[in-house]
């Protein structure tokens, strides 16, 4: 088979960025942890309400020791609880989980993102950076800035409005 | 479809030399802009575990 020597060269050129960019992925998952959360842990999405941590009243924010957790539930169309007030600069573990189907979470001006998935729940673990936020959300009286955390697996009709705001505060 | 013959290999072969540099600007650019984004737009974010 005859390949043209511009087209070999092209696929070299490709090949070898190619490389380069697994190479430092590599890197920095080697050397500096970086890599994608991997958590698996289930539950039973029908009696969400029914556990002692995804109960609503139990949603939220809560500081456990030096680690700032928060809870959320994820559910057609809407966040639940629709607003946390998390701290920058402090360690957290955020955990979500789905009522009904699969949905996505991003938080705006952070590397949270993971799939909700029914049946599991999701947990990332990560620290806020406060110039980050500041760059893309909006700034509060308080000092604080309000970003958002949206949806971001099409759940049905009604996806583009599932949203919530994550308050981070200064540290 | 009927092999090229040493002749059409031949001229086939002699590319415009301004070719080379031409795609190496061009892979050269999208590796720094792919490294300009991840070291300095998604990394600073800090990591997720």
């Amino acid at each position: 088979m005859h390949v043209h020597p511009l087209e070999k060269r092209w696929a070299w050129i490709a090949v070898a960025m190619v490389a380069v960019m697994i190479g430092l992925v590599v890197y920095t998952a080697v050397a500096m942890s970086i890599h994608p959360p991997s958590h698996i842990e289930a539950i039973e999405t029908a009696r969400l309400h029914l556990t002692k941590e995804f109960a609503e009243d139990n949603l939220g924010v809560k500081r456990e020791g030096d680690t700032v957790v928060a809870r959320i539930v994820m559910a057609r169309y809407h966040v639940e609880p629709p607003e946390i007030t998390l701290p920058a600069g402090t360690p957290i573990v955020l955990r979500a989980a789905s009522a009904d189907v699969l949905h996505g979470l991003h938080v705006a001006g952070t590397n949270i993102g993971t799939q909700v998935v029914p049946g599991y729940v999701s947990e990332v673990h990560t620290t806020i950076s406060f110039d980050a936020v500041s760059r893309v959300g909006v700034a509060n009286a308080d000092g604080s800035v309000t970003v958002p955390l949206y949806c971001n697996e099409y759940c049905g009709l009604g996806h583009q409005s599932m949203w919530a705001r994550v308050r981070v505060t200064p540290k | 479809m009927a092999q090229p013959t040493p002749e059409e290999r031949a001229r086939m072969a002699d590319v415009p030399r301004g070719t080379w540099a031409l795609m190496g600007i061009i892979g050269l650019l999208l590796l720094a802009g792919w490294i300009l984004l991840y070291f300095g737009r998604f990394l600073p974010l800090g990591p997720v575990r």
